[in-house]
């Protein structure tokens, strides 16, 4: 006999003591405790690693199957909502002077702005240089004309459920977009689409997607993901130098 | 083929001792476990995948499914560790099935046949697949931890988690067909882990 002889002239006995070998439970418990740790200084260099290798290469459909590829498209509801775009309304209201509402062409008239920042997820994602267009929303405030007492500006999605919002300074100071074009492409449905929010230095789950009204108030809306237990200030920067 | 030499089936292996291959205990942890972990690999499939997300939405809720089924997937196993007698049947199984020596180093580097169990139930292999599902079970739990419940890590550790939690999905989804391959390979297995006999 060829392989494994050896045992029959001397069969090891099937020993209860784990003692006598080494515990492959215990190794395990360790190893997973190992690899997790490790992941947390070694994870992101490799990743980034990874991308931008498969970026060299020509990327594109090959990144969206590997570990760390590009956007994950998140939906509180069932389903991405469905905007139509020649109905489509942006609402300005609360505590305005003038209640306005824009068509996707009154918003594409308006004074353009285009930014380049990363998009970075609070579980941990990013997506590099993501190029945004659209106009500000303080340009669409001011047009409004705000009352004194506007402190916050609380944020609607068509999907009727989720719900975001900021202080009128940092929309004033961050230089948040009312975006319609991603990476010079019009915003896709799974994206936010038609017009969705792009709130620079913060997490995205401020970046309120499916934008149909934005509504000035005396104070700040607890919104879908801050009910969840997340911060109100999203500032990536919170997190950054821990 | 693992487990069919001289007309030994892996399969009917323990038919000699007269006692089942798995006893009710064993087999209750293994199937909980399992029914956790296929919730796991359907939820994170819907969470992870651009594709499957809008099939049903409501992604709190299916965050708050996968959080509570990571929870839950090694749960059975730690309280057998747990509360089983340091003598029960049940924990002399257990470290059978965490025994690692000589003779399974050698095994791996010349697989043998049915012969090599030696009224143990399980070849070396199938400890390594044990052991795998432990450890990055273990690993998958801590990084999504980080993930979920929005400890205030730094940012790269977060990333670092999360790529972790990605990679372990499918190493894990490769190792999890593997097994199921071994199960349509080895029927009795299948019925012995069931219903046997």
């Amino acid at each position: 006999m060829g392989v494994g002889g050896d045992f029959k002239s001397d069969p090891p006995e099937f020993s209860t003591d784990a003692s006598e070998g080494s515990n492959l439970a215990r190794r395990s418990v360790l190893i997973g405790l190992g690899v997790a740790v490790s992941s947390l200084f070694v994870g992101a260099p490799v990743e980034n690693l990874i991308r931008n290798s498969t970026s060299l290469i020509g990327g594109g459909s090959l990144t969206s199957f590997l570990p760390g590829g590009g956007f994950r498209y998140y939906t509180v509801t069932g389903g991405y909502p469905l905007v139509d775009p020649s109905s489509y309304r942006l609402r300005i209201t609360g505590l305005v002077d003038t209640a306005h509402s824009y068509g996707l062409d009154e918003l594409a008239r308006l004074n353009q702005v285009e930014l380049i920042d990363d998009f970075q997820c609070v579980t941990g994602w990013v997506v590099n240089g993501v190029r945004w267009r659209g106009v500000p929303l303080a340009d669409l405030i001011e047009r409004s004309h705000p009352l004194a007492g506007a402190q916050a500006v609380n944020f609607y999605s068509a999907d009727n459920v989720y719900s975001e919002s900021l202080t009128l300074s940092q929309v004033r100071k961050l230089g948040v977009l009312v975006a319609t074009y991603l990476d010079d492409k019009p915003l896709s449905r799974a994206h936010g689409g038609p017009v969705r929010l792009f709130v620079p230095k913060m997490f995205g789950y401020k970046s309120i997607k499916w934008l149909n009204e934005v509504k000035l108030s005396s104070s700040a809306l607890v919104g879908y993901w801050e009910q969840n237990g997340y911060p109100q200030d999203a500032y990536i920067s919170n997190y950054q130098g821990l | 083929m693992i487990g069919d030499a001289n007309g030994v089936s892996l399969d009917t292996l323990s038919a000699s001792s007269n006692e089942p291959r798995f006893i009710i205990t064993e087999r209750l942890i293994h199937w909980s476990s399992a029914l956790c972990f296929l919730v796991l690999l359907f939820t994170g499939s819907l969470l992870y995948f651009p594709s499957l997300a809008p099939l049903i939405g409501n992604r709190a809720l299916i965050v708050e499914i996968h959080i509570y089924a990571g929870f839950l997937v090694l749960l059975p196993l730690l309280l057998a560790v747990i509360y089983s007698p340091s003598h029960s049947e049940l924990r002399r199984r257990l470290s059978e099935l965490a025994s690692w020596s000589a003779s399974d180093r050698a095994w791996l580097k010349h697989p043998t046949k049915a012969s090599w169990y030696h009224g143990g139930r399980f070849n070396s292999g199938q400890k390594l697949n044990g052991a795998f599902f432990l450890s990055s079970l273990i690993a998958m739990l801590l990084s999504g931890l980080v993930m979920g419940l929005y400890i205030p890590l730094p940012l790269s550790d977060r990333q670092g988690a999360t790529f972790l939690h990605d990679f372990g999905f499918y190493i894990m989804t490769i190792v999890f067909l593997g097994h199921l391959l071994m199960v349509i390979r080895h029927r009795g297995s299948f019925s012995q882990m069931t219903f046997p006999r």
